[in-house]
């Protein structure tokens, strides 16, 4: 059976340090919901720099990184860091587009991590519309990204902050329970995690209700807008080729990354339309 | 019988003999059918082939193995007087990382999981900081992965039949073969488990039987050829018992039976009974008078043997059928094969066997003498003595009994009653590497025995903080109970994980740390593959909680569920959330708990078994005989010989178990063949006779038969003590023993009270008075 990650990655953040990029390496990588803790994921990050290095040519070792689940601690972070380059979350991305000057120059492609698109899902069968849902409880990944969650993922239709009763989970699978059990009225889910919903006892009866536009992938950005086209360059080549290559292909498994390729731009575009700014 | 019956079954049986070739040639066909099926017999000794299929309990270990998987536990242990000495965790490293390659088989050692946590960490070039990481927790300690002075390499084995058990086990026996012919720098290498006694006793009893069955056929060889002297009469007989067995191991084929540990007696059985049967049919055969011809001797030979063969073989066969009420699958599947392989016995006799006696001209007494002629002068000598010494005989035996009896079932406040012996390592030669790896590593860890406590909730039950929190505490209440030696649970792992991340080896306090925790478990078990044993992760509704023990009776097993209940009670006032996993005491279920109920479920079935099978013997006997005395005296020599035999198990210090509890059964099924025989001719010429007429009669006609019956019989199975099993060994010894106790009791005590039950005297010290009333 394949395997996959049911939980879409909110935010897998690459941080690099303008001077680390400007010569000595000062790397942070930051990932969230890709399975576990900062600790254990350590080791699968510590091996993602050392590839990271050796291909760009930064000294050995010298790269940092860290692995952080929630948003709370992204945002610690990089306030902290000042990190230079980050694979993050779209709702992450845009949200903090501008306050943190991000740049995207690549995207994730990957069949474990991204959902291209996204459902309201529901039990109830008196559910048949979003406006049914008004002040009702919505288990989302998107709880701490309401603005994209409003804007690009729900295109405008309501203001989801206001709208439902948010509560934010690590699981999108936990949403379906908690609407299967009655905890939530509302979850939202990709395709193939509303597929493997209905494999849980009572899942059957789950449905969408909504269907989002289709979604951007998850980004690899440059903070501070202030990278040197050159080290964009080896950063873009050393990425792209990274998991195609004998020694990164490893590496890119166990993080379930297929591979890096460039920004789509269409859906890109059309997602920071609707987000607005 | 009348002598219109005789006249009857005489026509029949000269019919079969002049179809001869007819008969021969239906059970060529017969054996045609039978023997494909009766290769493919096979040989499991697992628990899901010791007890019904309609078990609750069984049912219930199923249902959990559906929803948690079905692996097989093997514990290699390796002692080392300094674990962390860096050459010990070199050759224990290496060894882990050669079980880890064996496909079908997971590694779960405290090194694996080093080389998880700390991925670039080098366990030889730094033992301090492994032990640092080892010690740092009670967790593994707890869990019997390492000790003071070892390390315990628990391996999982995900294998669905014995041809994959066969090859893991097979695989792990290389990994560690070096080590286990020189173990340094270990001071030891030991493997454990459930699959390796399975393996043990499945290789034992098959390569067993091809070893001891050639020991019972040289047996039979020489017993014939020493009674008749004729090797056509031999052939006959041999011939006839391999075509009997060949049909009923056809038969369990044919169902899809397998033998196990018990049932593997089946052929052996039957082999007795069918030469017992034949001996009475040949013995009676050459006995022909000079005046009748060989086919009118036959005839009635055939006819004269017909009632007492067709009741002793019968009344075996419904005895054995009595085996049915047993909850425990083997001993109820060897009744039934037992009761059919019987009917095959009857029938085989009676058509196949005269049919050869007819094609080689086994040669009567007319051609050639048989032995033991001096049977003759036993028969002058019998009834006087029993007669003098019928009081002694009779009382002697009935005081044996009630020893007997007093070992068996106690006496209260005095003896307590006999054993039961339930754990599998029972069954090991104690000699073998096995059987002392076993009790070993018993000593070492906190037990080997293991139950599971099976929670089930909702969906999603386990993804809320509270019901793991609960869920730790009941966890940790458990491992308190004196009688758990550790407890493991979906807690422990994350205990375990959370140590490993440095995060110290307890759950967060805090509410949204432990909600977080709670809430990515789905993501957890993608990191550690261990925590997918203990979570359905469909659902994630249902867990359970293993329980390591040193328990493996079944009263134990029922003090600990109470226990489990009280505890899980106590912890739902603290921890109400766990109330969404149910309010009624936790199920406990388990392939160890099902061992245990079978031996639990041994006495009963001795007990409930063996009154069947005495009420159809004496329904038997009531048909057959219509003299009162006879129905009553037909059963003391079984009964002597089956309470003396536990009298001598108790003083030697054999154990009843689940070969051993059928040895009642067996030996009545069998022994009572001789009882019938002896009546039959005894009421023969009693009836319109004297007592002394009839005991001489029958010594003359029938005591040559059971003395060499139960020879054939006692020496039979007295070839399967050579086995390397202790039950099996026991179980020949004490067949052997019973039968041979059942044969003395035939020429002594039931004389004796033949002649106590009929006040009669020998016709030499009868007076004229005597003779007259």
């Amino acid at each position: 059976m394949k395997t996959r990650i049911l939980a879409p990655v909110v935010a897998i953040v690459l941080f690099v340090s303008g001077a680390a990029v400007a010569g000595p390496t000062d790397v942070a990588i930051n990932v969230t919901r890709l399975g576990g803790d900062t600790v254990s994921a350590q080791p699968f990050v510590d091996r993602f720099l050392r590839h990271v290095e050796s291909k760009v040519g930064w000294a050995a070792g010298s790269a940092k990184g860290a692995f952080l689940v929630s948003r709370k601690d992204v945002l610690a972070y990089v306030a902290d860091t000042k990190p230079g380059i980050g694979m993050i979350e779209p709702g992450l991305y845009f949200e903090m587009r501008k306050a943190w000057g991000l740049q995207a120059i690549l995207q994730v492609e990957s069949s474990e991590l991204v959902s291209p698109r996204l459902h309201v899902v529901v039990k109830d069968p008196a559910i048949q519309t979003l406006d049914d849902l008004k002040g009702k409880r919505l288990w989302t990944l998107l709880a701490d990204t309401p603005a994209y969650l409003s804007k690009v993922v729900l295109d405008g239709k309501v203001d989801a902050g206001t709208f439902f009763t948010l509560k934010q989970i690590g699981q999108a699978l936990r949403g379906a329970k908690a609407v299967i059990r009655g905890d939530c009225e509302a979850t939202i889910l990709d395709d193939e995690q509303l597929a493997k919903s209905k494999e849980v006892t009572g899942g059957t009866e789950l449905r969408a209700i909504y269907s989002s536009p289709p979604l951007p992938s998850i980004p690899i950005v440059s903070f501070g807008g202030n990278m040197k086209p050159a080290d964009r360059e080896t950063l873009v080549k050393a990425f792209t080729a990274m998991c195609a290559s004998s020694d990164g292909a490893s590496i890119c498994k166990e993080m379930h990354v297929g591979r890096f390729v460039p920004l789509d731009a269409t859906v890109f575009g059309a997602a920071q339309k609707r987000f607005g700014d | 019988m009348s002598a219109r019956s005789e006249v009857f079954l005489q026509k029949a049986f000269r019919y079969i003999v002049a179809k001869r070739w007819w008969v021969v040639g239906i059970y060529a066909v017969l054996l045609g059918i039978s023997i494909p099926f009766a290769i493919r017999v096979d040989q499991d000794n697992g628990i899901d082939r010791l007890i019904v299929k309609e078990d609750p309990d069984f049912i219930a270990t199923q249902n959990f193995a559906r929803v948690f998987g079905a692996s097989e536990f093997v514990v290699l242990f390796a002692e080392a007087d300094d674990p962390y000495a860096p050459d010990v965790i070199a050759a224990v490293d290496a060894l882990d990382r050669r079980l880890s390659a064996i496909p079908k088989v997971a590694s779960n050692s405290i090194l694996s999981i080093y080389h998880r946590a700390r991925p670039d960490a080098d366990p030889v070039a730094d033992p301090g900081a492994f032990k640092t990481f080892a010690t740092g927790t009670a967790l593994f300690g707890q869990q019997g992965m390492v000790g003071d002075h070892f390390y315990g390499l628990p391996l999982i084995l995900d294998v669905r039949d014995g041809d994959q058990r066969e090859e893991a086990l097979k695989a792990i026996d290389a990994a560690t073969a070096d080590l286990i012919a020189s173990p340094a720098p270990l001071n030891a290498l030991r493997k454990v488990g459930e699959p390796y006694v399975n393996s043990y006793l499945n290789e034992k009893t098959s390569s067993g039987g091809m070893r001891l069955f050639p020991v019972f056929g040289g047996f039979v060889i020489l017993l014939c050829w020493g009674l008749y002297r004729s090797g056509r009469a031999l052939f006959a007989i041999i011939i006839s018992m391999l075509v009997n067995v060949a049909l009923c191991v056809g038969y369990i084929g044919i169902v899809g039976g397998t033998f196990t540990i018990v049932s593997v007696m089946v052929p052996m059985t039957i082999m007795v009974t069918c030469l017992a049967t034949l001996v009475y049919i040949h013995s009676r055969y050459v006995e022909q008078p000079p005046d009748c011809t060989v086919d009118d001797h036959q005839a009635f030979a055939l006819a004269n043997k017909f009632l007492p063969c067709t009741a002793s073989v019968f009344a075996s066969a419904a005895g054995f059928a009595a085996l049915v009420v047993s909850d425990i699958r083997p001993i109820r599947e060897m009744g039934v094969w037992l009761a059919i392989g019987l009917v095959f016995t009857w029938l085989v006799s009676f058509t196949l066997f005269p049919a050869l006696q007819k094609i080689l001209h086994t040669p009567t007494q007319v051609e050639r003498k048989t032995s033991a002629q001096w049977f003759e002068h036993v028969a002058a000598w019998m009834p006087p003595v029993t007669y003098r010494w019928r009081w002694t005989t009779v009382l002697l035996a009935l005081a044996m009994s009630a020893a007997g009896a007093v070992a068996l079932f106690g006496l209260p406040g005095v003896v307590a009653p006999m054993k039961i012996l339930t754990d599998p390592i029972d069954y090991v030669n104690s000699d073998s590497q096995l059987y002392k790896d076993t009790r070993r590593v018993g000593e070492l860890m906190p037990g080997l025995s293991m139950s599971e406590v099976w929670l089930k909730g909702k969906v999603g039950s386990l993804n809320q903080p509270e019901i793991l929190t609960g869920l730790d505490a009941f966890q940790q209440a458990l491992e308190k109970e004196p009688m758990v030696g550790s407890a493991v649970g979906v807690t422990t792992v994350l205990r375990m994980m959370r140590y490993i991340g440095g995060k110290g080896d307890v759950l967060p306090q805090d509410p949204d740390e432990m909600a977080t925790v709670a809430d990515s478990l789905e993501t957890a078990i993608r990191q550690e593959p261990l925590l997918s044993r203990f979570v359905d992760t469909k659902d994630m509704a249902q867990t359970h909680i293993t329980l390591v023990t040193r328990i493996n009776d079944f009263p134990l097993w029922l003090e600990l569920d109470k226990r489990v209940a009280d505890i899980w009670a106590a912890t739902l006032v603290k921890h109400p959330a766990l109330k969404e996993l149910g309010t009624d005491a936790p199920q406990m279920v388990g392939a160890v708990r099902l061992q245990s109920k079978v031996g639990h479920n041994l006495v009963p079935t001795l007990t409930e078994s063996f009154a069947l099978t005495v009420a159809i013997i004496f329904s038997v006997f009531l048909v057959v005989f219509r003299n009162g005395a006879a129905r009553l005296m037909a059963m003391i020599p079984s009964l002597f010989a089956i309470l003396v035999m536990f009298g001598i198990m108790r003083l030697t210090g054999m154990s009843l178990n689940v070969a051993t509890i059928l040895i009642a059964s067996t030996v009545l099924g069998t022994s009572e063949n001789d009882q019938i025989h002896f009546f039959y001719h005894f009421l023969e010429k009693k009836n319109g006779g004297t007592t002394e007429e009839g005991l001489r009669h029958t010594t003359l006609i029938a005591g040559r038969s059971i003395f060499f019956a139960t020879l054939i019989n006692a020496l039979g199975f007295l070839a399967f003590a050579l086995s390397d099993l202790p039950p099996i060994r026991q179980f020949a010894i004490l067949a052997a023993v019973a039968f041979a106790l059942s044969m003395i009791a035939d020429f002594t005590a039931l004389p004796g009270a033949l002649w106590m039950v009929f006040k009669d005297k020998p016709d030499a010290l009868k007076t004229p008075a005597d003779a007259k009333a």
